[in-house]
């Protein structure tokens, strides 16, 4: 059974339909990656997921329970962690208080947990009495992946983990990535960046005006045509 | 021994900062508002008139006024709360005027004509013990794991609820034990002056502890209380001034305004005054 799958799930801010009817699925231990240009529906696919917005239709499935309508919270605390885009760190407290805050919803704090996210980014550890709006852009992404993984997610959503980064630092993101899912660690990952993102991804799905219009295995996406120019569709020349 | 003159400052003093401190608590998780004399006026009335018409023992009368706030403070946060920012402040205003009027149109309690009888309680060892019993519970709370919880919904709404915060039962417990404590304060006000009247819990009421902590400085609960002790107390250095004082006391927020408009106390200053201090308890002593 997939651990996570949304059923025709739509989405409407007033009378804009920004997700119409998508549905994907992911299985336990695969990075999924949701393409497509801005505006095609991809950070509002997340939001509805992670209950943020409310769908207008369809379902969310978490390991096989309906979790659609559920406030964000609940999802939250039942194992889907996003980590939404613009990173929502809390700016002006310290990094350790943003990772402490990573465990909120399990009630209690877990130390291996906060250890393993600080030998992953020894950087955190070193700024750990640091101010998170402080950080270079990187660091703070890196403090943003660090905090949903202390709460141990069965789903972690990345949305578009590498936007405003510089190039070596995207490299640096997709690098976590990829060790991640070497972890078998779930992932969601929302991204403009398709190259990349094909690279690690196990599947993707890309979307265009708030529909699916194609789907595979990454490698193959990759290496078609089709993608270029579904992904070229609604970008500016 | 303190004169009258003194410790009447230093009640009001005392009162002011338990004041300040209840919107502290709402204002921890983002939430401002400008109806604390409301809730304030739900504490002084509840509580005066049990220990007044009903002949409760105080303690009793001024724990169901806290109560009493904190109930309908939850009752007003559940839709209120729903709303953010402009529209909070104008929705509790609102709540603090219907407040008003309800106290200056009800009859059991003396309507316009205002309400006495309550025994003199609020002594000044009362009124310390009870805002230091306030201080700390702002303190702890702060520092807690419901605090660092406020924290991230002050900052930042969907980075709380994605980190599985429930936005909503925190605001609500956070508006609700504000509006408590600002009953807190009615009920000390009304059995230190004996006499109440619905006037006394309108909109300036509200804004007094708005100004405490906005001078004070919003980032930390020592702004709430640094705030109430130096606009209660200016205005009384400031007396040989004579008719100009309230001027000057004026000129001294916009001062604090403009110099520093985190307020007094940020979080840089606080974090400073600790590592002047030592703690020898918990770093081990010498």
């Amino acid at each position: 059974m997939s651990v996570l799958a949304a059923r025709d799930l739509s989405v409407s801010y007033g009378k804009i339909r920004a997700v119409k009817s998508v549905s994907f699925a992911v299985e336990r231990g695969e990075v999924v990656a949701l393409l497509g240009s801005n505006g095609a529906g991809k950070s509002t696919l997340l939001r509805a997921v992670a209950g943020s917005v409310a769908p207008e239709a369809g379902q969310v499935l978490l390991g096989g329970r309906d979790i659609t309508g559920w406030p964000a919270h609940r999802v939250a605390r039942a194992g889907i962690t996003l980590v939404p885009e613009g990173r929502g760190l809390l700016a002006r407290m310290t990094v350790w208080e943003n990772l402490l805050m990573g465990q909120y919803a399990r009630g209690a704090d877990d130390a291996h947990a906060l250890e393993a996210a600080m030998d992953r980014f020894p950087v955190l550890r070193q700024r750990r009495r640091q101010i998170a709006s402080t950080l270079s852009g990187g660091e703070q992404q890196m403090l943003a992946i660090a905090r949903a993984l202390v709460g141990r997610p069965e789903v972690l959503m990345l949305d578009e983990p590498s936007l405003g980064l510089a190039p070596r630092l995207v490299s640096a993101i997709f690098d976590v990535v990829a060790g991640l899912k070497r972890e078998g660690v779930t992932i969601v990952l929302v991204e403009q960046n398709a190259r990349k993102a094909l690279a690690v991804a196990d599947r993707a799905y890309i979307l265009e005006t708030g529909r699916v219009v194609l789907e595979g295995p990454a490698a193959e996406l990759a290496a078609g045509e089709a993608v270029q120019r579904a992904y070229l569709g609604g970008a500016p020349a | 021994m303190l004169g009258p003159y003194f410790e009447d400052v230093l009640v009001q003093l005392g009162i002011n900062v338990i004041l300040a401190l209840s919107l502290y608590f709402p204002l921890s998780a983002g939430q401002l508002s400008l109806g604390q004399g409301g809730f304030m006026a739900i504490g002084a009335y509840a509580s005066s008139w049990l220990t007044a018409a009903q002949g409760w023992p105080w303690p009793a009368a001024f724990a169901l006024g806290t109560a009493a706030a904190a109930g309908v403070g939850a009752l007003v946060g559940l839709p209120a709360l729903r709303v953010r920012g402009i529209y909070l402040v104008l929705m509790t205003m609102a709540f603090g005027e219907i407040v008003r009027v309800f106290f200056l149109n009800f009859e059991p309690t003396g309507a316009a004509q205002g309400f006495r009888g309550m025994p003199f309680v609020t002594t000044l060892p009362l009124v310390a013990a009870l805002a230091l019993v306030v201080a700390v519970l702002a303190a702890r709370t702060a520092s807690s794991r419901v605090g660092r919880a406020f924290a991230a919904i002050k900052r930042d709404e969907l980075a709380a609820e994605v980190i599985g915060i429930d936005v909503t039962r925190a605001k609500l417990v956070s508006f609700s034990v504000g509006a408590a404590v600002a009953g807190l304060a009615g009920a000390l006000w009304a059995h230190y002056v004996q006499f109440i009247e619905p006037e006394e819990f309108g909109f300036h009421r509200s804004v007094m502890p708005f100004t405490f902590v906005v001078v004070g400085g919003l980032e930390t609960y020592w702004g709430a209380l640094v705030g109430a002790a130096a606009l209660t107390l200016l205005p009384e250095w400031l007396r040989f001034l004579k008719e100009w004082r309230l001027a000057l006391y004026g000129v001294a927020m916009l001062v604090v305004m403009v110099v520093r408009p985190q307020g007094l106390v940020d979080h840089r200053l606080v974090e400073a005054v600790r590592r002047l201090v030592p703690r020898p308890l918990k770093e081990g002593a010498r």
